[in-house]
């Protein structure tokens, strides 16, 4: 003789969080799912931990040797001064890695799957979903941009030969946590925004990669020409020009965009970057189950 | 081997298979957004070839720059067009109700390579073209160079697509990235290397064909065609593994 069951409505009975916690659980929820797989984030994870090394590594054995592509007020510089403005450029290509493997494609991939019906039927707002995606992004871009920097500054004064040139040292810290915290800011901004605009994930890790590789560098190669503040159009080279002005030093046979430049940049395009994703993301939220659309 | 086996129970044999695809894959690029994005993408360099050729630049100089600027496409165009085109097919299992049409497994990776690639070598080749004419055509680089450098990106973005295919069929998730990030970073960079490795890049291959290496062209021919090679085999042995 069978059993009937009742499986009928119950009333959910677990915890219950203030709507102005859910971004966090998105967050989480994005910060899992980049964690995830093999090839999403731990390969450039390691990437950028080899590239601190590495860093690290030449500072330390190489310190009075002079670095033949750096100029700092004309003068030479050695390894233990020129590594750290150097090493954002060797950051960005681990930063770029993830923007391509989770970056790109995080919302686009909502809107391929149909995600957002299920987010906008329950009481999450565009506003939730953008916070909570941006600050999972913000983090993993961090992780490139801030820890790798930040670590090799505190080694920068650990080695320091006397407790002045230690204390002089400590200028460092607040220059790497600005371009870091820039840098972050951009790779984790623009990456999304292009996402929000497309409808597929292929299409949008194309937009983005073509907007990276060729938009960006075309613009730089015309402000090189015509206007160098126009060069911090680039998201690499906005990064490099502000390590390098910040740190007072040149790239022979290169042309940095002005401080001012790179600044404006690296602030402006994030900040139009999100306007985009929450317009976006509100339309999306409109035209959803439960949406006024 | 009867030829009823050679053409399977579709009735199709690999090379009518291979041709009905192409025209379906043409058909989709065609009616798609992506061959649109990589034809603008590819004529973003005809920008900084008028600002040069403004700026009254030596032609040489900007004949080189619009051939590197056109080359920095090979990593977008070739990716963005076969990648997600051979990608999709794996990752949503449609390429399954091509199996059950008893097609040789070969001709998925074949129909897409010759309905696809000749378009991401014609994108190439055409704005390569537009910043020769902007450069002042046959007077400024002689006709002999010009074809040289577009013999050299429409062979680079032919072998870039047999690469891209066999990147996809590795990692079909990760397609459009793996190629992009490949062609980018590993390739380009084999080949600005000064050491024998560099003849294991499609860069350098394009750019041997195009007259801007010490290395005589059948060294970059032989480059490019063994790459491509590669990339196929490595697509028809994948696919033809996958359940």
């Amino acid at each position: 003789m069978s059993v009937i069951h009742d499986l009928g409505y119950a009333r959910y009975a677990g915890e219950r969080r203030p709507p102005s916690t859910i971004w966090r659980v998105i967050m989480r929820q994005h910060l899992a799912f980049a964690w995830k797989t093999k090839w999403r984030l731990k390969p450039w994870l390691l990437g950028a931990a080899g590239i601190s090394l590495v860093v690290g590594t030449l500072m330390y054995l190489q310190k009075n040797e002079l670095v033949s592509a750096l100029r700092s007020v004309g003068r030479p510089v050695s390894w233990i001064d020129g590594a750290l403005p150097m090493s954002f450029d060797y950051f960005r290509i681990p930063a770029f890695m993830v923007t391509m493997t989770i970056g790109a494609a995080v919302i686009a991939r909502d809107r391929e799957s149909g995600a957002f019906t299920f987010y906008f039927a329950r009481p999450v707002r565009p506003l939730d979903y953008v916070l909570g995606k941006l600050a999972g992004q913000l983090v993993l871009m961090a992780m490139i941009f801030l820890i790798g920097p930040v670590l090799l500054t505190i080694f920068r004064i650990a080695i320091s030969e006397s407790t002045r040139e230690a204390l002089d040292q400590l200028i460092l810290v607040p220059k790497v946590l600005l371009v870091g915290t820039l840098a972050t800011w951009m790779y984790a901004a623009l990456p999304l925004a292009v996402s929000a605009v497309s409808s597929r994930r292929t299409i949008a890790f194309g937009l983005w990669a073509g907007y990276y590789i060729m938009v960006a560098k075309i613009v730089a190669n015309v402000g090189a020409l015509l206007w160098l503040p126009l060069k911090a159009f680039d998201p690499g080279s906005a990064v490099q020009s502000l390590a390098m002005r910040i740190f007072d030093m040149t790239v022979q046979g290169e042309k940095l965009a002005p401080m001012w430049a790179a600044i404006i940049s690296l602030i402006v395009q994030p900040a139009i970057a999100v306007a985009i994703i929450v317009m976006m993301v509100k339309r999306e939220a409109a035209g959803s189950v439960g949406g006024s659309g | 081997m009867s030829q009823g086996a050679q053409r399977g129970s579709s009735g199709l044999s690999g090379a009518e298979a291979t041709l009905a695809l192409a025209r379906l894959a043409l058909v989709r690029a065609i009616r798609g957004r992506a061959l649109w994005i990589t034809a603008a993408l590819a004529l973003l360099p005809v920008i900084v070839v008028s600002v040069r050729v403004g700026l009254g630049h030596d032609h040489d100089d900007v004949w080189r720059t619009a051939f590197e600027l056109t080359l920095l496409t090979l990593p977008i165009v070739p990716s963005i067009l076969i990648g997600p085109s051979l990608a999709d097919e794996l990752e949503d299992k449609t390429s399954a109700y091509l199996w059950s049409r008893a097609l040789p497994r070969w001709t998925i990776i074949t129909g897409k390579l010759v309905g696809l690639a000749p378009i991401a070598a014609a994108i190439l080749i055409v704005a390569l073209s537009v910043s020769w004419m902007v450069i002042g055509g046959p007077a400024a680089v002689p006709v002999g160079v010009a074809i040289g450098g577009l013999v050299g990106v429409g062979a680079a973005a032919l072998t870039g697509s047999a690469m891209v295919a066999g990147l996809s069929t590795l990692l079909p998730r990760h397609a459009v990235a793996v190629s992009v990030v490949w062609l980018l970073f590993v390739d380009s960079s084999i080949g600005a290397l000064p050491l024998k490795l560099r003849y294991l890049s499609i860069s350098f291959g394009g750019r041997t064909l195009a007259g801007f290496t010490d290395v005589g062209l059948a060294a970059g021919t032989i480059t490019l065609v063994a790459l491509a090679g590669v990339g196929v085999a490595i697509a028809v042995v994948r696919i033809a593994r996958m359940e």
